[in-house]
Protein backbone atom coordinates (compact mmCIF):
# COMPACT_ATOMS: atom_id res chain seq x y z
CA UNK A 1 0.00 0.00 0.00
CA UNK A 2 1.19 3.51 -0.64
CA UNK A 3 -0.75 5.80 1.59
CA UNK A 4 2.24 8.14 2.07
CA UNK A 5 3.61 8.09 -1.46
CA UNK A 6 5.85 11.09 -2.11
CA UNK A 7 5.82 12.37 1.49
CA UNK A 8 8.80 13.06 3.73
CA UNK A 9 8.73 12.11 7.41
CA UNK A 10 11.00 12.77 10.36
CA UNK A 11 10.77 10.30 13.25
CA UNK A 12 12.71 11.04 16.44
CA UNK A 13 13.66 8.29 18.85
CA UNK A 14 13.49 5.96 15.88
CA UNK A 15 16.16 3.46 16.85
CA UNK A 16 13.89 1.29 18.99
CA UNK A 17 10.38 0.62 20.19
CA UNK A 18 7.54 2.73 18.85
CA UNK A 19 9.83 5.08 16.90
CA UNK A 20 11.42 2.18 15.09
CA UNK A 21 8.09 0.57 14.26
CA UNK A 22 6.75 3.92 13.08
CA UNK A 23 9.75 4.69 10.87
CA UNK A 24 9.45 1.29 9.22
CA UNK A 25 5.70 1.49 8.66
CA UNK A 26 5.80 5.02 7.22
CA UNK A 27 8.57 3.89 4.87
CA UNK A 28 6.61 0.80 3.88
CA UNK A 29 3.75 3.12 2.94
CA UNK A 30 5.94 5.10 0.59
CA UNK A 31 7.33 7.92 2.72
CA UNK A 32 10.97 8.94 2.65
CA UNK A 33 11.94 8.69 6.30
CA UNK A 34 14.62 10.50 8.30
CA UNK A 35 15.54 8.27 11.24
CA UNK A 36 16.71 10.40 14.17
CA UNK A 37 18.27 9.09 17.36
CA UNK A 38 21.30 9.54 19.58
CA UNK A 39 23.86 7.17 18.08
CA UNK A 40 25.27 6.84 14.56
CA UNK A 41 25.37 3.06 14.53
CA UNK A 42 21.73 2.73 15.52
CA UNK A 43 20.36 5.26 13.02
CA UNK A 44 22.49 3.77 10.27
CA UNK A 45 21.22 0.30 11.07
CA UNK A 46 17.58 1.33 10.97
CA UNK A 47 18.03 3.23 7.72
CA UNK A 48 19.79 0.20 6.22
CA UNK A 49 16.97 -2.10 7.28
CA UNK A 50 14.39 0.19 5.70
CA UNK A 51 16.36 0.37 2.47
CA UNK A 52 16.81 -3.40 2.44
CA UNK A 53 13.02 -3.66 2.58
CA UNK A 54 12.73 -1.43 -0.49
CA UNK A 55 12.11 1.87 1.28
CA UNK A 56 13.95 5.17 1.36
CA UNK A 57 15.60 6.37 4.55
CA UNK A 58 18.51 8.30 5.98
CA UNK A 59 19.94 8.10 9.47
CA UNK A 60 20.72 11.35 11.26
CA UNK A 61 22.26 11.61 14.69
CA UNK A 62 20.36 14.16 16.74
CA UNK A 63 20.18 14.87 20.43
CA UNK A 64 16.79 16.56 20.62
CA UNK A 65 17.87 18.40 23.78
CA UNK A 66 20.43 20.30 21.68
CA UNK A 67 19.10 23.26 19.71
CA UNK A 68 21.96 23.31 17.21
CA UNK A 69 21.62 19.62 16.45
CA UNK A 70 17.93 20.13 15.71
CA UNK A 71 18.64 22.95 13.28
CA UNK A 72 21.31 20.91 11.55
CA UNK A 73 19.22 17.75 11.39
CA UNK A 74 16.19 19.48 9.87
CA UNK A 75 18.37 21.12 7.24
CA UNK A 76 19.93 17.75 6.41
CA UNK A 77 16.48 16.27 5.85
CA UNK A 78 15.48 19.10 3.55
CA UNK A 79 18.76 18.82 1.64
CA UNK A 80 18.31 15.08 1.20
CA UNK A 81 14.59 14.84 0.52
CA UNK A 82 13.51 18.33 -0.60
CA UNK A 83 10.93 19.07 2.06
CA UNK A 84 9.18 17.85 5.18
CA UNK A 85 5.55 16.74 5.44
CA UNK A 86 5.35 14.72 8.65
CA UNK A 87 7.07 15.27 12.00
CA UNK A 88 6.79 12.53 14.63
CA UNK A 89 8.07 13.75 18.01
CA UNK A 90 8.58 10.44 19.76
CA UNK A 91 11.98 10.69 21.48
CA UNK A 92 12.26 10.97 25.24
CA UNK A 93 14.71 10.21 28.05
CA UNK A 94 13.37 7.28 30.01
CA UNK A 95 16.04 7.54 32.69
CA UNK A 96 14.48 10.61 34.31
CA UNK A 97 10.76 9.86 34.35
CA UNK A 98 10.41 8.93 38.00
CA UNK A 99 10.50 11.10 41.11
CA UNK A 100 8.27 11.73 44.09
CA UNK A 101 7.14 15.33 44.29
CA UNK A 102 8.93 15.82 47.64
CA UNK A 103 12.20 14.60 46.12
CA UNK A 104 11.96 16.01 42.63
CA UNK A 105 15.03 18.01 41.73
CA UNK A 106 14.72 20.94 39.42
CA UNK A 107 17.50 19.41 37.33
CA UNK A 108 15.45 16.27 36.70
CA UNK A 109 12.35 18.30 35.94
CA UNK A 110 14.30 20.50 33.53
CA UNK A 111 15.70 17.45 31.77
CA UNK A 112 12.14 16.26 31.15
CA UNK A 113 11.23 19.68 29.75
CA UNK A 114 14.39 19.75 27.60
CA UNK A 115 13.75 16.37 25.97
CA UNK A 116 9.99 16.85 25.85
CA UNK A 117 8.07 20.03 25.15
CA UNK A 118 11.15 22.17 24.45
CA UNK A 119 12.48 19.62 21.99
CA UNK A 120 9.04 19.28 20.40
CA UNK A 121 8.78 23.06 20.13
CA UNK A 122 12.20 23.44 18.49
CA UNK A 123 11.54 20.68 16.00
CA UNK A 124 8.10 22.06 15.20
CA UNK A 125 9.46 25.57 14.67
CA UNK A 126 12.29 24.30 12.48
CA UNK A 127 9.95 22.15 10.39
CA UNK A 128 7.12 24.67 10.18
CA UNK A 129 8.13 26.48 6.97
CA UNK A 130 8.52 23.15 5.22
CA UNK A 131 5.27 21.72 6.61
CA UNK A 132 3.45 24.83 5.45
CA UNK A 133 5.03 24.73 2.01
CA UNK A 134 4.05 21.09 1.56
CA UNK A 135 0.39 22.00 1.94
CA UNK A 136 -0.70 19.02 4.05
CA UNK A 137 1.57 19.06 7.07
CA UNK A 138 1.31 16.63 9.94
CA UNK A 139 2.77 16.96 13.44
CA UNK A 140 2.36 13.96 15.73
CA UNK A 141 3.54 14.45 19.29
CA UNK A 142 3.85 11.63 21.76
CA UNK A 143 2.41 12.09 25.23
CA UNK A 144 1.41 9.68 27.96
CA UNK A 145 -1.48 8.50 30.06
CA UNK A 146 0.90 9.02 32.96
CA UNK A 147 0.36 12.73 32.44
CA UNK A 148 -3.38 12.54 31.99
CA UNK A 149 -3.86 10.41 35.10
CA UNK A 150 -0.98 12.01 36.93
CA UNK A 151 0.44 8.67 37.99
CA UNK A 152 2.21 8.76 41.33
CA UNK A 153 5.98 9.16 41.23
CA UNK A 154 5.91 10.34 37.62
CA UNK A 155 5.60 14.08 38.26
CA UNK A 156 8.46 15.35 36.08
CA UNK A 157 7.46 13.17 33.14
CA UNK A 158 3.77 13.99 33.53
CA UNK A 159 4.38 17.71 33.76
CA UNK A 160 6.53 17.65 30.66
CA UNK A 161 4.12 15.50 28.67
CA UNK A 162 1.13 17.63 29.61
CA UNK A 163 3.01 20.74 28.55
CA UNK A 164 3.64 18.89 25.29
CA UNK A 165 -0.06 18.18 24.82
CA UNK A 166 -0.81 21.85 25.40
CA UNK A 167 1.75 22.80 22.75
CA UNK A 168 -0.06 20.48 20.36
CA UNK A 169 -3.35 22.25 20.97
CA UNK A 170 -1.92 25.74 20.49
CA UNK A 171 -0.16 24.78 17.30
CA UNK A 172 -3.33 23.09 16.07
CA UNK A 173 -5.22 26.36 16.44
CA UNK A 174 -2.46 28.52 14.96
CA UNK A 175 -1.37 26.29 12.09
CA UNK A 176 -4.75 25.06 10.88
CA UNK A 177 -4.85 27.87 8.36
CA UNK A 178 -1.55 26.55 6.96
CA UNK A 179 -3.06 23.14 6.31
CA UNK A 180 -1.09 21.58 9.15
CA UNK A 181 -2.78 19.24 11.63
CA UNK A 182 -1.18 18.69 15.04
CA UNK A 183 -2.23 15.79 17.28
CA UNK A 184 -1.05 13.75 20.24
CA UNK A 185 -0.65 9.99 20.56
CA UNK A 186 -0.87 8.43 24.01
CA UNK A 187 0.25 4.83 23.56
CA UNK A 188 0.58 1.92 25.91
CA UNK A 189 3.02 -0.55 24.46
CA UNK A 190 5.59 -3.08 25.46
CA UNK A 191 8.83 -1.36 24.64
CA UNK A 192 10.63 -2.79 27.61
CA UNK A 193 13.10 -4.88 25.67
CA UNK A 194 14.83 -5.68 28.91
CA UNK A 195 11.79 -7.58 30.22
CA UNK A 196 10.69 -10.66 28.28
CA UNK A 197 7.05 -10.60 27.21
CA UNK A 198 6.24 -13.50 29.49
CA UNK A 199 7.46 -11.56 32.47
CA UNK A 200 4.96 -8.75 32.10
CA UNK A 201 1.63 -9.31 33.85
CA UNK A 202 -1.47 -8.78 31.73
CA UNK A 203 -2.61 -5.24 32.38
CA UNK A 204 -6.01 -4.66 33.95
CA UNK A 205 -7.47 -3.09 30.81
CA UNK A 206 -10.37 -4.13 28.58
CA UNK A 207 -8.06 -5.67 26.03
CA UNK A 208 -5.88 -7.22 28.73
CA UNK A 209 -2.61 -7.14 26.87
CA UNK A 210 0.32 -4.83 26.30
CA UNK A 211 0.39 -3.05 22.98
CA UNK A 212 2.69 -4.02 20.16
CA UNK A 213 4.62 -1.12 18.63
CA UNK A 214 4.26 -2.66 15.17
CA UNK A 215 0.63 -3.77 15.21
CA UNK A 216 -1.08 -1.46 17.67
CA UNK A 217 0.76 1.86 17.77
CA UNK A 218 2.48 2.48 14.45
CA UNK A 219 -0.77 2.04 12.45
CA UNK A 220 -2.33 4.83 14.50
CA UNK A 221 0.60 7.13 13.72
CA UNK A 222 0.16 6.16 10.07
CA UNK A 223 -3.49 7.19 10.25
CA UNK A 224 -2.54 10.59 11.68
CA UNK A 225 0.14 11.01 9.03
CA UNK A 226 -2.23 10.16 6.19
CA UNK A 227 -4.97 11.94 4.29
CA UNK A 228 -7.61 9.99 6.22
CA UNK A 229 -7.09 12.18 9.30
CA UNK A 230 -7.04 15.52 7.52
CA UNK A 231 -9.97 16.90 9.52
CA UNK A 232 -8.68 15.91 12.97
CA UNK A 233 -6.50 18.42 14.79
CA UNK A 234 -5.66 19.34 18.35
CA UNK A 235 -6.77 15.98 19.67
CA UNK A 236 -5.20 12.98 21.40
CA UNK A 237 -5.51 9.42 20.14
CA UNK A 238 -5.16 6.63 22.67
CA UNK A 239 -4.00 3.25 21.34
CA UNK A 240 -3.82 1.79 24.82
CA UNK A 241 -6.17 -1.18 24.88
CA UNK A 242 -8.74 0.86 26.76
CA UNK A 243 -6.45 1.96 29.60
CA UNK A 244 -7.94 5.47 29.52
CA UNK A 245 -11.73 5.51 29.29
CA UNK A 246 -13.73 8.38 30.74
CA UNK A 247 -16.15 11.10 29.77
CA UNK A 248 -13.40 13.60 29.09
CA UNK A 249 -13.25 11.86 25.74
CA UNK B 1 -7.36 -1.02 -1.08
CA UNK B 2 -9.35 -3.78 0.52
CA UNK B 3 -8.84 -2.72 4.11
CA UNK B 4 -12.20 -4.29 4.99
CA UNK B 5 -11.98 -7.36 2.76
CA UNK B 6 -14.19 -10.16 4.02
CA UNK B 7 -16.00 -7.95 6.54
CA UNK B 8 -19.72 -7.35 6.89
CA UNK B 9 -20.84 -3.93 8.07
CA UNK B 10 -24.17 -2.46 9.12
CA UNK B 11 -24.57 1.30 8.70
CA UNK B 12 -27.70 2.89 10.16
CA UNK B 13 -28.81 6.20 8.76
CA UNK B 14 -27.00 5.04 5.66
CA UNK B 15 -29.30 6.73 3.19
CA UNK B 16 -27.70 10.16 3.20
CA UNK B 17 -24.90 12.33 4.53
CA UNK B 18 -22.22 10.72 6.65
CA UNK B 19 -23.96 7.32 6.70
CA UNK B 20 -24.07 7.19 2.95
CA UNK B 21 -20.45 8.29 2.59
CA UNK B 22 -19.41 5.67 5.14
CA UNK B 23 -21.36 2.88 3.46
CA UNK B 24 -19.84 3.69 0.09
CA UNK B 25 -16.29 3.89 1.43
CA UNK B 26 -16.66 0.63 3.33
CA UNK B 27 -17.92 -1.09 0.19
CA UNK B 28 -15.04 0.35 -1.82
CA UNK B 29 -12.68 -1.17 0.75
CA UNK B 30 -14.15 -4.62 0.31
CA UNK B 31 -16.87 -4.85 2.95
CA UNK B 32 -20.35 -6.16 2.28
CA UNK B 33 -22.56 -3.36 3.56
CA UNK B 34 -26.12 -3.40 4.87
CA UNK B 35 -27.69 0.03 4.65
CA UNK B 36 -30.39 0.65 7.21
CA UNK B 37 -32.58 3.72 6.99
CA UNK B 38 -36.16 4.91 7.08
CA UNK B 39 -36.49 5.99 3.47
CA UNK B 40 -36.53 3.23 0.84
CA UNK B 41 -35.77 5.66 -1.97
CA UNK B 42 -32.57 6.82 -0.28
CA UNK B 43 -31.56 3.26 0.54
CA UNK B 44 -32.14 2.11 -3.01
CA UNK B 45 -30.02 4.93 -4.40
CA UNK B 46 -27.06 4.13 -2.14
CA UNK B 47 -27.30 0.41 -2.87
CA UNK B 48 -27.42 1.14 -6.59
CA UNK B 49 -24.36 3.40 -6.36
CA UNK B 50 -22.39 0.76 -4.47
CA UNK B 51 -23.32 -1.99 -6.90
CA UNK B 52 -22.52 0.20 -9.89
CA UNK B 53 -19.05 0.68 -8.42
CA UNK B 54 -18.61 -3.09 -8.11
CA UNK B 55 -19.37 -3.41 -4.41
CA UNK B 56 -21.78 -5.55 -2.42
CA UNK B 57 -24.69 -3.92 -0.64
CA UNK B 58 -28.06 -4.76 0.84
CA UNK B 59 -30.80 -2.26 1.62
CA UNK B 60 -32.85 -2.88 4.76
CA UNK B 61 -35.57 -0.37 5.59
CA UNK B 62 -35.57 -0.05 9.37
CA UNK B 63 -36.92 2.34 11.96
CA UNK B 64 -34.30 2.07 14.69
CA UNK B 65 -36.78 3.32 17.29
CA UNK B 66 -38.79 0.10 16.83
CA UNK B 67 -37.36 -2.87 18.71
CA UNK B 68 -38.88 -5.54 16.50
CA UNK B 69 -37.61 -3.82 13.35
CA UNK B 70 -34.09 -3.93 14.74
CA UNK B 71 -34.35 -7.63 15.48
CA UNK B 72 -35.74 -8.28 12.01
CA UNK B 73 -33.11 -6.13 10.29
CA UNK B 74 -30.20 -7.84 12.00
CA UNK B 75 -31.72 -11.20 11.11
CA UNK B 76 -31.98 -10.13 7.49
CA UNK B 77 -28.33 -9.09 7.39
CA UNK B 78 -27.14 -12.35 8.91
CA UNK B 79 -29.27 -14.36 6.54
CA UNK B 80 -27.86 -12.51 3.54
CA UNK B 81 -24.22 -12.15 4.57
CA UNK B 82 -23.67 -14.79 7.25
CA UNK B 83 -21.85 -12.59 9.76
CA UNK B 84 -21.51 -9.10 11.23
CA UNK B 85 -18.11 -7.54 11.93
CA UNK B 86 -18.83 -3.82 12.05
CA UNK B 87 -21.79 -1.85 13.41
CA UNK B 88 -22.00 1.86 12.66
CA UNK B 89 -24.74 3.53 14.70
CA UNK B 90 -25.18 6.78 12.81
CA UNK B 91 -28.95 7.28 12.55
CA UNK B 92 -30.76 10.07 14.36
CA UNK B 93 -33.91 12.17 14.01
CA UNK B 94 -32.99 15.72 12.96
CA UNK B 95 -36.51 17.01 13.58
CA UNK B 96 -36.22 16.85 17.36
CA UNK B 97 -32.72 18.12 18.04
CA UNK B 98 -33.50 21.69 18.97
CA UNK B 99 -35.05 22.94 22.18
CA UNK B 100 -34.08 25.17 25.05
CA UNK B 101 -34.07 23.56 28.46
CA UNK B 102 -37.12 25.52 29.58
CA UNK B 103 -39.13 24.41 26.56
CA UNK B 104 -37.90 20.83 26.36
CA UNK B 105 -40.88 18.50 26.54
CA UNK B 106 -40.38 15.06 27.96
CA UNK B 107 -41.84 13.72 24.71
CA UNK B 108 -39.10 15.40 22.66
CA UNK B 109 -36.41 14.29 25.08
CA UNK B 110 -37.72 10.72 25.01
CA UNK B 111 -37.69 10.74 21.22
CA UNK B 112 -34.01 11.68 21.33
CA UNK B 113 -33.38 8.81 23.75
CA UNK B 114 -35.40 6.41 21.58
CA UNK B 115 -33.47 7.27 18.40
CA UNK B 116 -30.12 7.53 20.14
CA UNK B 117 -28.92 5.55 23.13
CA UNK B 118 -31.88 3.14 23.20
CA UNK B 119 -31.66 2.40 19.48
CA UNK B 120 -27.90 2.05 19.63
CA UNK B 121 -28.17 -0.25 22.66
CA UNK B 122 -30.67 -2.49 20.89
CA UNK B 123 -28.54 -2.63 17.76
CA UNK B 124 -25.45 -3.44 19.83
CA UNK B 125 -27.21 -6.17 21.80
CA UNK B 126 -28.62 -7.74 18.62
CA UNK B 127 -25.24 -7.66 16.87
CA UNK B 128 -23.14 -8.68 19.89
CA UNK B 129 -23.07 -12.47 19.30
CA UNK B 130 -21.90 -11.90 15.73
CA UNK B 131 -19.38 -9.22 16.68
CA UNK B 132 -17.94 -11.60 19.26
CA UNK B 133 -17.81 -14.45 16.74
CA UNK B 134 -15.98 -12.14 14.34
CA UNK B 135 -12.94 -11.94 16.57
CA UNK B 136 -12.39 -8.38 15.28
CA UNK B 137 -15.71 -6.77 16.14
CA UNK B 138 -16.13 -3.04 15.75
CA UNK B 139 -18.87 -0.78 17.11
CA UNK B 140 -18.78 2.86 16.04
CA UNK B 141 -21.36 5.11 17.67
CA UNK B 142 -22.00 8.64 16.58
CA UNK B 143 -22.06 11.25 19.31
CA UNK B 144 -21.91 14.99 18.97
CA UNK B 145 -19.87 17.95 20.11
CA UNK B 146 -23.26 19.45 20.90
CA UNK B 147 -23.36 17.29 23.99
CA UNK B 148 -19.78 17.89 25.04
CA UNK B 149 -19.71 21.67 24.92
CA UNK B 150 -23.45 22.16 25.23
CA UNK B 151 -24.05 23.89 21.92
CA UNK B 152 -27.31 25.80 22.13
CA UNK B 153 -30.15 25.03 21.60
CA UNK B 154 -29.52 21.29 21.36
CA UNK B 155 -30.38 20.24 24.91
CA UNK B 156 -32.36 17.03 24.33
CA UNK B 157 -30.04 15.94 21.54
CA UNK B 158 -26.91 16.67 23.55
CA UNK B 159 -28.25 14.75 26.53
CA UNK B 160 -29.05 11.74 24.38
CA UNK B 161 -25.66 11.82 22.66
CA UNK B 162 -23.83 11.97 25.98
CA UNK B 163 -25.76 8.89 27.04
CA UNK B 164 -24.53 7.26 23.82
CA UNK B 165 -20.92 8.11 24.68
CA UNK B 166 -21.37 6.55 28.12
CA UNK B 167 -22.82 3.40 26.53
CA UNK B 168 -19.78 3.28 24.25
CA UNK B 169 -17.38 3.47 27.17
CA UNK B 170 -19.18 0.86 29.23
CA UNK B 171 -19.40 -1.56 26.33
CA UNK B 172 -15.73 -0.94 25.58
CA UNK B 173 -14.86 -2.11 29.07
CA UNK B 174 -17.19 -5.11 29.01
CA UNK B 175 -16.54 -6.30 25.45
CA UNK B 176 -12.77 -5.83 25.38
CA UNK B 177 -12.23 -9.47 26.37
CA UNK B 178 -14.36 -10.39 23.32
CA UNK B 179 -11.94 -8.40 21.15
CA UNK B 180 -14.69 -5.95 20.23
CA UNK B 181 -13.66 -2.30 20.17
CA UNK B 182 -16.32 0.35 20.79
CA UNK B 183 -15.66 4.00 19.99
CA UNK B 184 -17.47 7.28 19.38
CA UNK B 185 -17.33 9.58 16.38
CA UNK B 186 -17.84 13.29 16.94
CA UNK B 187 -17.94 14.73 13.43
CA UNK B 188 -18.70 18.13 12.11
CA UNK B 189 -19.75 17.87 8.50
CA UNK B 190 -21.73 19.79 5.99
CA UNK B 191 -24.74 17.57 5.61
CA UNK B 192 -27.17 20.44 5.29
CA UNK B 193 -25.87 22.26 2.21
CA UNK B 194 -24.01 25.07 3.95
CA UNK B 195 -21.29 25.25 1.34
CA UNK B 196 -23.82 25.21 -1.47
CA UNK B 197 -25.74 27.99 0.24
CA UNK B 198 -22.56 30.09 0.38
CA UNK B 199 -22.61 30.33 4.13
CA UNK B 200 -19.47 31.82 5.68
CA UNK B 201 -16.96 29.19 6.76
CA UNK B 202 -16.98 28.25 10.42
CA UNK B 203 -14.37 29.73 12.74
CA UNK B 204 -12.51 26.51 13.34
CA UNK B 205 -8.76 26.06 12.85
CA UNK B 206 -9.19 24.22 9.58
CA UNK B 207 -11.55 26.92 8.36
CA UNK B 208 -14.17 24.87 6.54
CA UNK B 209 -17.17 22.64 6.98
CA UNK B 210 -16.31 18.98 6.86
CA UNK B 211 -17.07 16.82 3.88
CA UNK B 212 -18.79 13.52 4.71
CA UNK B 213 -16.79 11.78 1.99
CA UNK B 214 -13.33 13.28 2.44
CA UNK B 215 -13.20 14.24 6.11
CA UNK B 216 -15.50 11.97 8.10
CA UNK B 217 -15.93 8.62 6.36
CA UNK B 218 -12.14 7.94 6.29
CA UNK B 219 -12.09 8.26 10.07
CA UNK B 220 -14.92 5.74 10.42
CA UNK B 221 -12.93 3.49 8.08
CA UNK B 222 -9.89 3.81 10.36
CA UNK B 223 -11.93 2.76 13.40
CA UNK B 224 -13.44 -0.15 11.48
CA UNK B 225 -10.07 -1.36 10.23
CA UNK B 226 -7.27 -3.37 11.78
CA UNK B 227 -5.24 -0.18 12.25
CA UNK B 228 -7.43 0.87 15.20
CA UNK B 229 -7.49 -2.50 16.93
CA UNK B 230 -5.93 -1.10 20.12
CA UNK B 231 -8.22 1.93 20.48
CA UNK B 232 -11.40 1.43 22.49
CA UNK B 233 -13.74 3.51 24.63
CA UNK B 234 -12.56 6.75 23.03
CA UNK B 235 -14.01 9.50 20.86
CA UNK B 236 -12.48 10.63 17.58
CA UNK B 237 -13.15 14.17 16.46
CA UNK B 238 -13.01 14.92 12.73
CA UNK B 239 -14.34 18.41 13.30
CA UNK B 240 -11.71 20.74 11.91
CA UNK B 241 -10.54 21.53 15.42
CA UNK B 242 -13.91 22.61 16.82
CA UNK B 243 -13.18 21.04 20.20
CA UNK B 244 -9.63 21.48 21.43
CA UNK B 245 -9.02 21.34 25.17
CA UNK B 246 -7.07 19.57 27.87
CA UNK B 247 -9.71 16.90 28.36
CA UNK B 248 -8.22 15.24 25.31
Amino acid sequence: MNRLEGRVAIVTGASRGIGLATAKLLAAEGAKVAVLSLTQTSVDQVAAEIEADGGTAIGIVCDVADADQITTAVQQVVDAFGGIDILVNNAFDKSVVNAKVTELSVERLQRNFDTGPIAHLRLMQACYPHLKKGGAGRVINFASMAGVLSLAEHAPYSMAKEAGRALTRFAAREWGADGITVNNVLPVANTFTEIPEAGIPAPDTPMARMGSPEHDIAPVVLFLASKDSQFITGSSLTPDGGALIDSAR
Amino acid sequence: MGRLDGKVAIVTGGGRGIGRATAKLFAAEGAKVAILSLTPANIDAVVADIRAAGGTALGVPCDVSAADQITAAVGTVVEAFGRIDILVNNAFDPSVVMSSVLELSVEKLQRNFDMGPIAYLRMMQACYPYLKASGEGRVINFGSSAGIIAILPYSGYGMAKEAVRALTRTAAREWGPDKITVNNMLPVADTWGAAAANMPPPTVPLGRYGSPEDDVAPVVLFLASKDAQFITGSSLTPDGGLIIDAAR
